[in-house]
């Protein structure tokens, strides 16, 4: 009853308050002074003879009744046919000297405006319809043009639900979006209630409550009144007291991507077409969070790509294991989000597993080793198959050392490399499950396949090193073994028979021999010096005795003084620091660098002066050789001087590598050279 | 006048029955003892303490270098003559810093081989001049930074002479004419002055006095 007479007063309020009324009344009221108060005038000639005096007035009436249909629509215009029907009454009952014809005309006029009340309600309905589908459109555009602003789905969202919101008049409204994977709804954006209001409706599940069950129908729905079975939104419904609720699903492509609720707090009946406006809105909705999505999609595609590259880049830059697998761990753990992770290595000898290398676990597993085929790596491994273990505690084969370090959920791929099997990568959440997508699986199963081939070279390499170092050794050996028996045998006989020879021309018998005779022993004594010198030089080169029995720096000292008193090339010796005997394989391959390096500089270089430096360290030795002879143009890389048959060099480069030192050269045309080995010892 | 001591130290077997026979023939030498390797040549030398030692360089266990220098350590008055394969100036300036007295070639005759032993216990030098030259020249430089006072003024100005003397690479004689004295007081004199540096040859006294700044490279010339 209230509400009704105060509906009535805000009516009334409206009425007088519109200026239209105002001129109508005047109207009304001047043709009502003209009809009756007009002083009584001469037959107007134009009045054809059917026609009452006072038609002309009566017809006039016909303005304020189209006039009120205008502004007060089709109640308006019936009130005041009738108003001015009553208004002529009088006139035709009581002052009209032909009745007859003043009731007809008044009954015309009657007639006529209602037909044209009805004329003008019909069209002023048109225009209505027609302004109410261009605002419609228009709502929609103005949506849409939210909606494809950006990509950025929360600040859209926020949006194009005020949109809604105005447009249907009405103050609160949420979207949820569904996370697919969890078949949950998740609370995007909200307006018109109070933040608090939200919490617990942050997460509903799909075909809980009025909005799951649109999420799960697909179908819109009306709510009227307070919800009475229990909705997740409930708590928000009774504190803010909403009565009347429109839920829509937000689809694309007929699949629903989420759920828009708008509520008003007062009592209110929905037209169909705001039904329509809003699953067309919904409709936009759900293709922008669908783009919205797509478009995280790819971003995070082209991310999973870059770290990919990544890895495959920090495989190929080096060759230190050491270095390589903790990095592709880590960039592992960070491409699928998971918590921790370890790489577990394959022991092919001893049949064990152990587990070097850790991301975010306890160090302490690293010492941990189990048979082979235990455990989640084992399986991983035997099968050569990924694996995905949703609670790890509850897992049969778990280890418990991992299993205490709160491990829950893991997934693993086998790290191979051909058929290759080295060990095992694993990734996985602590304390909490996770759960892991295909295309984690499937990302992880590359990377794993990228750190076999790391692995693989690796090993490739070392085993290289290795044999390298062997053939070495054998090489030494063997010249060692040549020397010492040009050494012990050789040159002894060459020395015995140059004593002979030597007997002969001193011998208390000399007298007895010619001139000649003598002058010939003499030759002799001096071809079989020199030959001793050659096989000398020769079996020095081979393997210098001072290496083995007296070191590097001994042994340094006679290649230079031999170079200076044989070439005549003067070698300025330096040495630097505090002077040690090192290992005999480090003492060796020095010697033979500064060997090599002379060698070439006799061979090559035409210099006047050598300078040759060692220098000790606490922890290495470094042996410069400088000459100011005619230069060259080193390689960029050392693995081009084999191309360039520079071999010899290219053996002092691998030499130096094998001990793990490092050999640099430097030259330039026209401004000599300078070779730097520097050696950990 | 009592025999010269003499240890023998080669990994040769009948090297060393050989050479023992042949030093025995004379009468004023005897061989006290016989090493198969480096550390049993010091162990013997420490407790024989022998006047000559003549060592082998290759040698199992220690060889000849590091056995010289250890046998120096204890026993400063021992002279040693180390026996290498062939002239190679690092084995000879690497077995003189030792503190060997002098070396032989391996193949060296019996007579030079008795010759040297006598020689080296009269404090005579058993360096040849050219290897004696490139001795001193490698040791001087070094030699010229510091000089040690205190022994020197122990050694009395006659000694010096004498020293100055046997570095220029006089023999005892030519020693002896040039300071008009005989060549015994020569002797008598070296002999004092190897007790006075502790060494147990003319070569260690020449270097020693190079090394410690007493004399300088003129003083050889």
């Amino acid at each position: 009853m209230e509400s009704l007479s105060s509906s009535l007063r805000n009516k009334s309020e409206r009425i007088t308050r519109n200026r239209n009324f105002w001129i109508l009344a005047v109207m009304l009221i001047g043709l009502t002074l003209l009809h009756y108060f007009t002083p009584q005038v001469r037959p107007i000639p134009l009045t054809p003879y059917f026609m009452e005096r006072h038609a002309v007035e009566r017809i006039v009436f016909l303005l304020p009744i189209a006039g009120a249909t205008f502004a007060f629509e089709q109640a308006g215009g019936f009130i005041t046919l009738i108003l001015a029907v009553l208004i002529m009454l009088p006139r035709v009952f009581f002052l009209s000297p032909y009745p007859g014809d003043a009731l007809v005309e008044t009954a015309a006029v009657g007639v006529v405006g209602c037909f044209m009340i009805w004329m003008i309600e019909t069209q002023e309905n048109e225009k209505r319809l027609r302004q109410k589908a261009v605002l419609r459109l228009r709502t929609i555009n103005a949506v849409a043009s939210i909606l494809t602003e950006s990509l950025e789905l929360e600040q859209i969202l926020n949006g194009a639900l005020a949109k809604v919101l105005e447009v249907m008049g009405m103050e609160i409204g949420f979207i949820f979006f569904l996370d697919k994977p969890s078949q949950e709804l998740v609370l995007a954006a909200f307006q018109g209630i109070r933040k608090q209001s939200t919490v617990g409706a942050g997460r509903l599940k799909v075909g809980a409550g009025f909005c799951g069950q649109v999420a799960q129908s697909g179908e819109p729905m009306v709510v009227q009144g307070p919800c009475a079975t229990p909705c997740p939104t409930g708590l928000a419904v009774q504190e803010e007291g909403l009565h009347a609720q429109i839920i829509i699903p937000l689809k694309s492509k007929g699949e629903v991507q989420g759920v828009l609720a708008v509520a008003t707090r007062a009592l209110r009946l929905f037209h169909m077409e705001e039904m329509e406006l809003v699953t067309a809105i919904g409709n936009e909705i759900g293709v922008a969070i669908e783009n919205a999505r797509l478009h995280q999609g790819m971003a995070r595609q082209l991310q999973v790509e870059q770290r990919l590259n990544q890895v495959a880049e920090e495989i190929t830059s080096e060759l230190e294991l050491e270095n390589i697998l903790p990095k592709v761990l880590q960039i592992a753990q960070e491409l699928i989000g998971a918590d921790a992770g370890v790489i577990a290595l394959l022991d092919r000898e001893k049949d064990l597993i152990s587990y070097p290398y850790l991301s975010n676990l306890p160090p302490e597993l690293a010492k941990v080793t189990v048979p082979k085929g235990e455990g989640l790596s084992g399986q991983v491994m035997t099968t050569g198959r990924p694996v995905i273990i949703e609670d790890y505690q509850t897992y049969p084969a778990a280890i418990p050392a991992f299993a205490s370090a709160g491990v829950a959920s893991v997934v693993g791929v086998p790290i191979v490399s051909g058929d290759q099997l080295f060990g095992a990568l694993l990734l996985g959440s602590l304390n909490a499950t996770q759960s892991f997508s295909d295309r984690d699986v499937a990302i992880l199963a590359g990377v794993g396949r990228q750190a076999g081939i790391a692995i693989e070279n690796a090993y490739l390499y070392e085993n290289m090193r290795f044999y390298t170092r062997q053939i070495t050794r054998a090489q030494e050996d063997e010249r060692k073994r040549i020397a010492r028996e040009i050494h012990d045998d050789t040159i002894q006989a060459l020395i015995g028979i140059s004593r002979r020879i030597e007997a002969l021309a001193t011998s208390s018998e000399r007298k007895q021999l010619t001139w000649d005779t003598i002058q010939r022993i003499e030759e002799l004594e001096a071809l079989t010096d020199n030959v001793i010198r050659g096989v000398r030089r020769f079996s020095q080169d081979l393997r210098p005795s001072t290496l083995d029995d007296l070191g590097l720096l001994p042994t340094l000292e006679e290649l230079t003084t031999d170079m200076t008193e044989q070439d005549g090339i003067p070698v300025e010796r330096q040495v630097m620091g505090e002077k040690r005997r090192l290992s005999p394989e480090v003492e060796l391959t020095l010697f033979r660098i500064a060997q090599e390096a002379l060698n070439n500089i006799r061979k090559h270089a035409q210099a006047t002066q050598v300078a040759l430096t060692v220098q000790f360290s606490d922890n290495a030795i470094q042996v410069t050789i400088q000459d100011n002879g005619k230069g060259f143009t080193p390689p960029a890389l050392a693995g081009d001087l084999a191309a360039l048959g520079k071999l010899g060099l290219m053996g002092m480069y691998e030499r130096a590598r094998l001990l793990g030192g490092t050999l640099v050269m430097q030259s330039k045309p026209g401004q000599g050279a300078t070779v730097i080995v520097n050696v950990p010892a | 006048m009592s025999k010269i001591r003499i240890l023998l130290a080669d990994d040769h077997a009948v090297v060393r029955q050989g050479t023992r026979e042949l030093l025995e023939r004379e009468s004023d030498l005897e061989v006290v003892a016989e090493a198969g390797d480096g550390e049993e040549a010091v162990q013997l030398a420490s407790s024989q303490r022998p006047d000559v030692a003549i060592m082998d360089i290759a040698m199992p266990k220690l060889n000849g270098i590091e056995a010289t220098r250890q046998i120096k350590a204890s026993l400063p008055a021992t002279a040693v003559l180390v026996l290498t394969a062939y002239d190679n100036d690092q084995y000879i300036f690497a077995l003189l810093e030792a503190g060997a007295a002098g070396y032989l070639l391996k193949d060296v005759r019996a007579e030079e081989l008795i010759k040297a032993v006598r020689a080296v216990h009269a404090g005579e030098s058993v360096l040849s001049p050219a290897i004696a030259r490139k001795v001193i020249n490698r040791f001087a430089p070094a030699a010229s930074k510091r000089a040690e006072e205190s022994v020197q003024e122990s050694l009395t100005e006659r000694e010096m002479e004498v020293l100055k003397l046997a570095a220029k690479g006089m023999t005892n004689q030519e020693i002896a004419s040039e300071l008009a004295l005989s060549v015994r007081t020569v002797q008598t004199h070296l002999s004092n002055i190897f007790g006075k540096m502790q060494v147990g040859s003319r070569t260690e006294a020449v270097l020693q006095g190079l090394k410690k700044g007493w004399l300088v490279l003129d003083d050889t010339r």
